[in-house]
């Protein structure tokens, strides 16, 4: 099936809908048997009968100023009926009273002004045998029109009830219930629009199909009013007719995605408004002030179809169709007989709903959209998470890369002032051939000695100056033992000291070795004591009973630079206390700080 | 005279160590070996020695399987490592495998000797790092530990007082001030240790058993 064959059967669907009142309506019209097509006219009762007029007829070509009109319709029996007979007058403007032999048999309401409109109700009454007569009967209408020019009487029927009845129903149904229920669901449509509006303000296609419907059901209430309070109330209906197909309007240029000048809205209101004071102004115009929104209407059709016919979309096809036969719809009640049912409910019905079938369609569409969209979203978010992983593992490899090229350039520069100065002098050493082993073990003590002070210096010590001084005895204890020097250990129990960081411990473990192999080897002390103590820092004190030296003299010895350079590196006071014969103390002060 | 089995790949100081605990006062050089798989053959073919150094890495493994063997075969017999830098990831993990004790490669002549009759008297040497790392070592869990984790829960804990101790070593306070500070005699400083290092065996072990039930090694303990 090809796309313009698809649509061609959507647009046939859409006009049997609407037109399918039009087709009830053929159904609703009595047997012709029983119809009076032809009746006798005049302007009083009394001088009906004096020209004869097929009906129906609109008396204002007969007589252009008269408000009420006469009809007289004589029917001969010739026996009395056996069954209930009944009088059945299907259309008549604006309103009608029908009386049997004198007597009166139905009236539409209220003939004084403003007078009671008939609309679609039609005329119907059951009359038994009884009021009937063998021979002559005469049936007398009384219409009544205001404006006169609308006036109309359309065919009277009379019969046995039974064969009427159904006839009386159908017309009944279609011209009243129907859409009186059309109007219930219209505004059902518009309150369940405005709701939706409420939540989507930034969306007004929402509120002017609620615009639409509710017009359109005002319109039809208004029209559905037996008696209505005042003469202008035709008014009403041009302004909610106007009020329709403005919001009808706008709605169809959203739905093709145009848009309207800002002032269109207050535009049409302005047009609208004064359509409806001319209206109530001149009552006989209100017919014509109400085909210029029915044009309205078709242009917005129009406009539909032609978005959705090449190749938009289809089911913009139903609503364009429907408001294309607003006119239409009622064009034959212009042209030829003014008592057939207007269409007009059931277009603007077709219109509303599948406006409202759209509106609903793009709203799931764009909720399916919304939900894919949360899906790539997802996947996108989880793209970019760990996008956000792979920057952060390589952030966290190169700083440690970082820290491990720092900590290799300590340890290098750590060992080129231990291990490799040992290393070297060994080496020079054996090439000066002293043989000398005993110096020679006592070089390579002194390098292995270095290296585990070095990896002592990386054990965590959790800035315990205890532990750090502890490992330094743990190592040093045998050598001093081996060496035949006597250790006083004289360490209390010492605060913590923040930031001692492996570098810092290398320093203090290497100052005490300096300071005791300084002892040892230039002072040939036989004792040592180390004492620590907390005093505002921590007090670190090496005092040996060695030969002392003066240290003015001594001041580029090469021991001593390295103390005092370590010192300065940690951010501690060094002292050194010595006279030629009185033994030597090294002391060394650390702030608590961490500085 | 006590008998002292000698396990170091590197002949050089294997004939060094060799040649101080032959000249060690009371101390008799059952064997000095290079591996792992002449130390077996050895074991299997001569009584146990009454104290063993072994150093950890050998050609063919590890010394600490020489010193489990050892725990197995013969109880009594203690276990040294002898390591260069007597580090406690080395030292520890020996004493897991149930060591009493570790000597330095480059230990004198008038350090072995003494180091070795002091094991054999039931004194187990002990740095203030390996005291440091023992603690780390046996502290409790900071939370209850979750279903599943009973056998850690039924491993050996220390006691306030073992634990006392070790703080103490590890602040470098000699065994007579520990003593002095605790209120006991440095002989019972000494005792402690040991216990610690027992405990810390048999924990290893309790580690190990879980673990295997963990991984499904060992059928389940019927209720």
């Amino acid at each position: 099936m090809t796309l313009a064959v698809r649509r061609g059967l959507v647009v046939a669907a859409a006009l049997l809908l609407a037109l399918l009142p039009w087709a009830g309506e053929r159904a609703a019209q009595p047997a012709a048997a029983w119809l009076l097509a032809e009746a006798r006219f005049g302007e009083t009762v009394d001088d009906a009968g004096q020209s004869r007029r097929a009906l129906p007829h609109r008396w204002a070509g007969d007589c252009a100023a008269c408000r009420t009109v006469w009809y007289r319709f004589d029917i001969t029996l010739a026996d009395l009926p056996r069954d209930a007979q009944a009088v059945y007058l299907a259309a008549a403007a604006d309103n009608a009273a029908i009386y049997l032999n004198g007597r009166l048999l139905a009236q539409g309401g209220r003939f004084s002004d403003p007078v009671a409109r008939l609309g679609t109700r039609a005329l119907w009454a059951a009359t038994p045998p009884s009021l009937w007569a063998a021979g002559p009967n005469r049936i007398d209408v009384l219409a009544k029109a205001d404006p006169p020019s609308r006036g109309f009487v359309g065919t009277l029927a009379v019969g046995p009830e039974s064969e009427l009845v159904g006839a009386w129903r159908l017309h009944e149904f279609l011209g009243q219930t129907l859409p009186q229920w059309l109007a219930m669901a219209a505004v059902i449509l518009a309150l369940a629009m405005v709701l939706v509006w409420f939540q989507r303000r930034s969306e007004p296609a929402y509120a002017l199909l609620a615009g639409v419907a509710l017009a359109q059901a005002l319109q039809a209430g208004l029209g559905l009013v037996a008696e209505p309070p005042l003469r202008a109330w035709d008014a009403g209906l041009v302004l909610c007719a106007w009020v329709a197909a403005a919001a009808g309007f706008a709605l169809a240029t959203r739905l093709v995605g145009a848009t309207l000048p800002p002032a269109a809205g207050p535009a049409a209101l302005l047009a609208g408004a004064a359509a409806a004071v001319a209206a109530a102004w001149r009552p006989d115009w209100a017919g014509v002030l109400a085909c210029a929104p029915a044009l309205l209407a078709a242009a917005t059709g129009a406009r539909l179809l032609r978005h959705g016919w090449p190749a938009g979309e289809a089911r913009l096809l139903v609503p364009g169709v429907a408001l294309l036969l607003l006119p239409l719809a009622d064009l034959g009640r212009w042209l030829g007989d003014p008592g057939a049912l207007p269409l007009q409910p059931y277009a603007a019905g077709v219109f509303l709903f599948a406006a409202a079938w759209v509106l609903l369609l793009r709203f799931v569409e764009t909720l399916n959209a919304v939900e894919l969209l949360n899906i790539d979203l997802e996947a996108l978010v989880q793209a970019r998470t760990a996008e956000l992983h792979r920057q952060f593992d390589r952030v966290r490899e190169l700083e440690h890369r970082q820290t491990v090229a720092a900590e290799r350039e300590r340890l290098m520069r750590d060992m080129h002032d231990g291990v490799g100065g040992h290393l070297v002098s060994l080496l020079a050493m054996i090439e000066a051939d002293r043989r000398r082993p005993a110096d020679l073990a006592a070089a390579v003590r002194e390098a292995l000695d270095d290296m585990r002070l070095m990896i002592d210096s990386l054990e965590p010590v959790d800035d315990d100056l205890n532990a750090v001084l502890a490992m330094w005895r743990d190592r040093m204890a045998p050598r001093l033992r081996g060496a035949g020097v006597m250790l006083h250990w004289e360490v209390e129990l010492l605060p913590s000291v923040p930031g001692l960081t492996p570098a810092r411990v290398l320093h203090v473990l290497r100052m005490l070795q300096e300071a005791v192999s300084n002892a040892m080897r230039h002072g040939r002390a036989r004792t040592l004591w180390i004492r620590a103590a907390a005093a505002g820092g921590v007090r670190i004190e090496v005092r040996d009973d060695g030969c002392g030296f003066d240290p003015v003299a001594v001041e580029g010895g090469r021991g001593l630079k390295n103390l005092r350079r370590r010192a300065a590196e940690i951010g501690a006071a060094l002292a050194i206390d010595s006279r030629p014969g009185c033994g030597t103390t090294v002391s060394l002060e650390l702030a608590l700080d961490g500085s | 005279m006590h008998r002292v089995l000698l396990i170091e790949d590197d002949p050089v100081t294997r004939d060094r160590v060799a040649g101080l605990v032959r000249a060690a006062d009371g101390l008799e050089l059952a064997a000095a070996l290079g591996d792992l798989r002449s130390t077996f053959a050895w074991l299997a073919g001569h009584e146990p020695p009454r104290v063993a150094l072994v150093d950890l890495q050998l050609p063919d493994g590890s010394g600490i399987d020489v010193i489990r063997q050892l725990r197995r075969l013969s109880p009594q017999t203690e276990s040294m490592v002898i390591s260069v830098f007597g580090d406690e990831a080395h030292v520890v993990a020996a004493i897991e495998a149930g060591a009493t004790g570790y000597l330095l490669k480059d230990a004198g002549a008038d350090e072995i000797g003494p180091a070795i009759h002091r094991l054999i008297a039931g004194e187990s040497p002990i740095s203030s790092a390996i005291a440091r790392h023992l603690l780390r070592r046996f502290q409790p869990p900071p939370s209850p530990p979750p279903a599943g984790a009973a056998a850690a829960a039924d491993a050996p804990h220390l006691t306030p007082r073992e634990r006392e101790v070790l703080q103490l070593i590890a602040k470098g306070l000699a065994y007579q001030r520990i003593a002095e500070t605790l209120g006991m005699s440095p002989h019972t400083v000494t005792t402690h240790i040991k216990q610690i290092y027992r405990k810390l065996e048999v924990n290893s072990r309790g580690e190990a058993v879980f673990e295997a039930l963990q991984l499904g090694l060992l059928p389940p303990a019927a209720p």
